[in-house]
């Protein structure tokens, strides 16, 4: 009896582990921060990686890819909704845009809509030139997005634009307004998201931004009143 | 003993469950690819020049590490030559005519990630290629400079056998300083060269 009682335990952990990979392997418990594929509430993520923007040539002059470090956090609050945070530095340029996201699915395909409020910092000190730099603006962001998840990745593709309520710079002391109620930027975002390593989540993507007035380029003192060009790669590892 | 022979058979499957995961091979991968390819560039290349396509050649040879899942990265190197040119100059103090050559050509120095599919492979390199200029008149001046591209590569491949696979591959260039895209209808051949 005791022996049976063995053989028994065995079968059931064998089943047991059975049960533990299909819930591994079931992809509808696995959430990516880019795809808008309704999260279960109480689920969050938090995304830690990195993105290189190349700045235009017309105001870098050179072909120079700006460098940032990015944390974004997205959490179901409620059924279809999440609330998502995003934060990107290089220590002289910094942006916050905190935002509701509604999401929606049919099947594998997916689709979400936010608006996002934000702001942008920078500032530096450059002995020699001028003491010191800084700029601020403040944002309304909305987006769209659309996701689509195979068996074992989702691609996504959202459309932003952002409206900027105000924005200033200064250089030692002058004050200038820069651009103000008015559509800065329009931007496409593709991302692939998936499984890396045994059990983390990367996100790698591009991003196709026009921009009258990139936020990356403030201290370049941009003087060139039309859209510009600005691609992004960027990179995030699920924490 | 016939417990023992039941509990062995449970262990052997497990085992076997075990070897069978996607994610516990991982693996270390060199693919070459080489072909001729066709460049289109948005400014004449050089001062009169009014076609805007050219033909090349390449060769480009990328290490990729393939942890068990879908994407791989790696670094990507080669060597391409987008354009030669001959074309004729004038001479500012007597107006004639003498014959020069112009050669460009891009070595790629690029991180690539990819995503493989049992036999479709699609990827990126991201980063510089060194730009290098050569012209010929009368004497020759060399230059070279870094600038940044990207290279899109989709390929399928046949089994040749378990480590090595050979198929198309087709890949667009793009450099964006000078405004030129290449694309490249080409072979390529990819060696398992490590499996753990």
């Amino acid at each position: 009896m005791f022996n049976y009682l063995i053989a028994l335990i065995i079968i059931s952990s064998s089943f047991l582990r059975a049960q533990e990979d299909i819930n591994i392997q079931d992809t509808t418990q696995t959430f990516y921060f880019y795809e808008p594929y309704p999260q279960i509430m109480g689920t969050s993520i938090l995304q830690l990686g990195g993105s290189f923007t190349l700045l235009p040539t017309s105001v870098a002059e050179n072909e120079f890819p700006t460098p940032a470090v990015d944390l974004q956090y997205k959490r179901g609050i409620f059924k279809n909704i999440s609330a998502i945070g995003s934060f990107s530095t290089n220590y002289f340029t910094n942006l916050l845009h905190i935002g509701i996201q509604w999401n929606l699915n049919e099947d594998k395909f997916s689709f979400g809509f936010a608006n996002h409020f934000g702001g942008f910092v920078g500032f530096i000190s450059m002995e020699g030139t001028y003491d010191s730099n800084s700029a601020y603006a403040i944002f309304y962001l909305p987006i769209l997005r659309f996701g689509y998840r195979l068996n074992d990745f989702s691609i996504s593709m959202s459309f932003a634009a952002s409206y900027i309520f105000k924005s200033t710079s200064r250089v030692s002391g002058l004050k200038a307004r820069g651009p103000g109620k008015t559509w800065n930027d329009i931007f496409c975002t593709i991302a692939v998201e998936q499984p890396f390593l045994k059990s983390t989540y990367l996100s790698i993507g591009l991003s196709l931004t026009y921009s009258r007035s990139p936020y990356q380029s403030w201290l370049l003192f941009n003087t060139i009143d039309e859209y510009l060009f600005v691609p992004e790669f960027f990179f995030g590892f699920q924490l | 003993m016939k417990l023992f022979v039941i509990i062995f058979f449970i262990l052997m499957s497990e085992l076997i469950v075990a070897q069978i995961k996607p994610d516990s091979v991982y693996q270390v991968e060199i693919t070459a690819t080489a072909s001729s390819l066709i460049s289109f560039f948005d400014q004449g290349r050089y001062p009169g020049a009014t076609n805007t396509a050219s033909l090349g050649f390449g060769f480009f040879i990328r290490g990729m590490w393939h942890p068990g899942r879908l994407l791989s990265i790696g670094f990507m190197t080669g060597y391409t030559q987008i354009a030669t040119d001959e074309f004729s100059v004038s001479n500012l103090n007597n107006n004639e005519l003498t014959s020069a050559s112009a050669r460009l050509s891009a070595i790629p120095i690029q991180l690539v990630v990819s995503m493989q599919g049992k036999k479709f492979e699609f990827g990126l390199g991201m980063g510089p290629y060194m730009m290098l200029s050569t012209i010929d008149y009368g004497i020759t001046a060399q230059g070279q400079r870094l600038e940044l591209g990207l290279t899109f590569f989709g390929s399928y491949l046949f089994s040749l056998s378990n480590n090595i696979h050979l198929g198309p591959e087709l890949r667009v260039l793009y450099l964006s300083y000078r405004g030129i895209i290449s694309i490249m209808p080409s072979l390529s051949i990819r060696f398992e060269i490590l499996r753990y």
